[in-house]
C-alpha cells in the first residue's frame, strides 16, 4: 500500500509536469499569422477612416497616420493649455511610431519561417500579440473619442445657454471638464502606448532576424544603411518619451504643473517633465525626418562609423533600460499622495526604498539643470541628450 | 488501513511542498535586490554616509589626530591615507548601490553576495565600535585625566588603529568583489570591454595599494589614498559615473586612465587631460584609433581576490 501511494504521488507530479512543459510549447506564431495579423490592422483603419486614416504606400516609404478628433473636441482644444497632449505630443508620437510598422510590413511578410532563429520565433510571438491589442484598441479608443465628443458639445450647449454661471455651478463644470478630459486622454495615452509596443516589438524582431549583424559583417555602408539604423534608433527611442509622462502620468492621475504649494518631490517630478519635452523636440526635429546628411569620410571610414553606431545604440539601450526601469519603479500617483500635501520624498521613501535611486537615475538619464553638471562629450546635459548629439554627428545632421 | 491512507496523504502533500518550493524557486525572478538594499542602506545611513554619526565620529577624530606630534611621520601620513580612502570607499559605495537596482543576477553575484553582506556587515560593526571607543575615550568619566592632551589622543589612535584597518579591509574586500558582480552583469560590447574593466583595476589597484602602506611599518607612505579617492571621484561619483558606462566614447576618461597606468609610480597621475578639440575630434567618427584595451593589457595591474 505504501508503496502505492508514493508510486501515485510521483505519477500525479510527473503527470503535472508534463502537462506544464506541454503547454509551454503551444501557441507558436508563423510569419503568415503576423501577415494576417497586420492585414487586419489594416483593415481596420480603412473600416473607421473617418476617424482615424492612414494613408502613405510602400513606394515612398512614408506613412501617417491621422486621427480626427471630433470637431467639439478640436473647437473646445483651441487655445487651452490642458488639451494640447491631445492635438500636438500624442498624435506627432502617434504618427513616428504607426510609420515605422508600416514601413517595415513588407520586409516581415516576406520572411519565410523556416529561416528563423529561435529567438526571432519568440519576438514574432509578441509581435503577432501586441499588433491585436493595438488593432482592438482603436476601436475602444473612437467610442471614447465619441462619447468624449458628445460631452462637450453638451457642455458648450450649458455654456451657451449660461454664460455667466453661479461659482458653484462653474466649478463642477470645471471639475467635470477635467473628469472627462481624463478618462479620454487615459484612453488616447493607451492607443499611443499600445502602438509604440507594437512598433518596439517590430524593431525587437527585425534586430532578431539577424538583418543588422549581416549588415555589419556584410555590407558596405550606403545612405539606405544608415538610414535603416537611424530608423532603428527612432523607434527604440520612443519609449524614453512616452514611458514617464504618458504611461506613468497621464495614463494614471491628473498632474497638474501649474500648482506648486506640493512637497519636495513635485518640483523635481515637474523639472523632469519640463526636460523631457524640450528633448521630445530635438528627437522630432533631428531623428524624426527619415534622412541623414553628409556621413563624410571614405568607404572604409564609413563602415567604421556605421558599425559603431551598431554599438553605441546598443549600449546606450542599455542604459535606457534602466531608465525605464526606474521610471516604473515609482508609482507616481502614490507619490502625488504621499505626505501632508504630496510629493513627499522622505514619506514615499519609506513605502520605496529605490525611490531616490530612480530619480537620480531619471535625472541623470534627462540631464535636469542643476543636477547633471558634469561635461558630456559633445557638450550637452544627461544621456539621452548625449546620444541623439553624438548619433546625428555620426549620421552628418 | 486508516494509518496507511494518512501516510499516503502525509507523502502527497510533502511531495506537493517540495513541488511548490522548487516551482516557486524556479519562476520567481531572480535579481540583485537584496544586495542593492544592504549597499544603499549603508551607503544612505550606515557607516559609509557622511551623515552617519560613527562616521562623523571617525572623521573628526581622524582629521584631528593626523597632525599629533606624538605620532611619527609614517602614521600621520598613514591616516591621511585613511582619511582619504574612507572617502573614497563613500563614492564606491554610492555607485556600486546605484548600479546594482539595476544589475541583472548572475552566477558570479550568488557566489559572492554572502561574502559581500558579511563584510559589510563587519565593516559597519568596527565602525561602530571605532567611534564608540573614541567617544568613550573623549568622554571618560571619574578619572583624573586630561582627554585633550596630545599623548592621550595618540594612545587612543594607536588602541583603535587595529579595528580601523579590519574596516578598511572589510570594506575593500567587499569592493573588489562587487567589482566582480558589476562586471559580470554587464553585457553591451562597449561597457564591457577591456578598458573599463581597466577603471576597476585602477580602483582596486589603489585599494590594494593603500592596504599595503597602511600595513607597511617602514615603508615610506605616499599619497596613494589622495589619489585613490580623486580617481573614484572622476568615476564613480554620480555625476561622473557615465564616464564607466560610456567609457569607450570618452576620451576625456580613456586619457585619465592611460595616464594613471603609464605612469607606474601614480605620481604622474593627472585628472585634467581632455580638450573640447579632442572631443569634437572623435565626434567626427575617429573612433577606431584609440588602442582599446592596450593600456590595460600591458600593465598586469594587481586585482584584489
Amino acid at each position: 500500500m505504501k508503496k502505492k501511494s508514493i508510486l501515485l504521488a510521483f505519477v500525479l507530479c510527473l503527470t503535472s509536469l508534463f502537462g506544464l512543459f506541454g503547454l509551454t510549447a503551444c501557441g507558436e506564431v508563423s510569419v503568415g499569422t503576423v501577415k494576417a495579423s497586420l492585414d487586419s490592422l489594416v483593415q481596420t483603419y480603412t473600416r473607421y477612416a473617418e476617424f482615424i486614416t492612414l494613408s502613405g504606400t510602400s513606394e515612398s516609404d512614408n506613412w501617417n497616420l491621422e486621427v480626427h478628433l471630433g470637431s467639439n473636441i478640436v473647437s473646445r482644444a483651441s487655445g487651452r493649455e490642458k488639451y494640447t497632449s491631445l492635438t500636438e505630443t500624442y498624435p506627432n508620437i502617434l504618427k513616428i511610431s504607426n510609420n515605422y510598422v508600416m514601413q517595415n510590413k513588407e520586409y516581415i511578410e516576406e520572411l519565410k519561417d523556416g529561416n528563423l532563429s529561435s529567438g526571432a520565433k519568440d519576438r514574432l510571438k509578441t509581435l503577432n500579440s501586441n499588433i491585436n491589442a493595438y488593432t482592438s484598441e482603436i476601436k475602444s479608443f473612437i467610442s471614447n473619442m465619441n462619447s468624449f465628443d458628445g460631452y462637450l458639445k453638451g457642455l458648450q450647449e450649458q455654456e451657451t445657454a449660461n454664460p455667466e454661471p453661479e461659482e458653484g455651478v462653474k466649478k463642477q463644470r470645471e471639475e467635470e471638464e477635467q473628469l472627462y478630459l481624463r478618462r479620454f486622454k487615459k484612453s488616447y495615452g493607451s492607443l499611443v502606448s499600445k502602438n509604440i509596443s507594437m512598433a518596439t516589438s517590430v524593431a525587437n524582431f527585425v534586430e532578431a532576424t539577424g538583418v543588422f549583424n549581416l549588415i555589419k559583417d556584410n555590407v558596405s555602408a550606403t545612405d539606405q544603411t544608415f538610414k535603416l539604423i537611424k530608423g532603428y534608433i527612432r523607434i527604440k527611442l520612443l519609449p524614453a518619451f512616452s514611458r514617464y509622462k504618458i504611461d506613468r502620468i497621464e495614463n494614471v492621475f491628473d498632474f497638474k504643473s501649474e500648482e506648486s504649494a506640493h512637497g519636495d518631490a513635485y518640483s523635481r517630478v515637474n523639472k523632469q517633465l519640463k526636460r523631457l519635452d524640450e528633448l521630445f523636440e530635438t528627437y522630432e526635429e533631428k531623428l524624426v525626418p527619415n534622412t541623414i546628411g553628409n556621413v563624410g569620410g571614405n568607404e572604409s571610414e564609413k563602415k567604421n562609423n556605421l558599425n559603431y553606431l551598431f554599438d553605441y545604440a546598443d549600449n546606450f539601450f542599455k542604459h535606457q533600460n534602466n531608465y525605464l526601469k526606474a521610471v516604473n519603479g515609482i508609482n507616481f500617483h502614490d507619490l502625488s499622495q504621499s505626505g501632508d500635501a504630496g510629493y513627499d520624498s522622505a514619506k514615499y521613501q519609506a513605502k520605496n526604498r529605490y525611490f531616490l535611486t530612480y530619480m537620480d537615475t531619471i535625472d541623470t538619464f534627462l540631464g535636469v539643470d542643476g543636477v547633471v553638471n558634469a561635461p558630456q562629450i559633445g557638450g550637452e546635459k544627461g544621456e539621452l541628450a548625449e546620444f541623439m548629439h553624438q548619433v546625428c554627428a555620426l549620421l552628418g545632421i | 488501513m486508516k494509518k496507511k491512507w494518512i501516510f499516503a496523504i502525509l507523502i502527497i502533500v510533502v511531495l506537493a511542498v517540495v513541488l511548490a518550493i522548487v516551482f516557486v524557486n524556479l519562476f520567481t525572478p531572480k535579481n540583485t535586490t537584496k544586495l542593492a538594499q544592504q549597499v544603499i542602506s549603508i551607503t544612505t545611513t550606515g557607516y559609509l554616509s557622511p551623515d552617519n554619526k560613527d562616521n562623523q565620529k571617525i572623521d573628526e577624530f581622524m582629521t584631528k589626530v593626523q597632525t599629533n606630534p606624538n605620532l611619527n611621520e609614517t602614521e600621520r601620513e598613514q591616516i591621511k591615507n585613511y582619511i582619504s580612502a574612507y572617502k573614497a570607499f563613500e563614492v564606491m559605495g554610492g555607485f556600486f548601490g546605484r548600479q546594482l537596482v539595476y544589475s541583472k543576477h548572475t552566477s558570479v553575484y550568488s557566489n559572492n553576495v554572502n561574502n559581500i553582506k558579511k563584510s559589510l556587515d563587519d565593516a559597519n560593526s568596527k565602525a561602530k565600535a571605532v567611534a564608540s571607543y573614541i567617544k568613550g575615550r573623549e568622554e571618560v568619566i571619574g578619572q583624573d585625566v586630561d582627554v585633550t592632551t596630545n599623548e592621550y589622543v595618540a594612545q587612543t589612535w594607536r588602541s583603535c588603529v587595529v579595528n580601523v584597518k579590519s574596516l578598511f579591509d572589510n570594506t575593500v574586500s567587499a569592493f573588489s568583489r562587487l567589482t566582480a558582480v558589476y562586471n559580470s552583469c554587464v553585457t553591451s560590447p562597449l561597457m564591457n570591454n577591456d578598458m573599463s574593466k581597466a577603471a576597476f583595476k585602477v580602483a582596486n589597484y589603489f585599494a590594494s595599494e593603500v592596504k599595503k602602506e597602511l600595513e607597511a611599518k617602514d615603508k615610506p607612505v605616499v599619497s596613494t589614498g589622495t589619489q585613490y579617492q580623486s580617481f573614484k571621484n572622476v568615476y564613480f561619483s554620480k555625476a561622473n559615473e557615465y564616464q564607466i558606462s560610456n567609457y569607450q566614447y570618452s576620451p576625456m576618461a580613456w586619457q585619465v586612465s592611460e595616464d594613471i597606468l603609464k605612469a607606474k609610480d601614480l605620481t604622474e597621475y593627472k585628472t585634467d587631460s581632455s580638450s573640447s578639440q579632442q572631443w569634437g575630434w572623435f565626434v567626427r567618427g575617429e573612433i577606431y584609433t584609440f588602442p582599446a584595451g592596450a593600456a590595460a593589457a600591458n600593465y598586469d595591474l594587481e586585482v584584489a581576490a
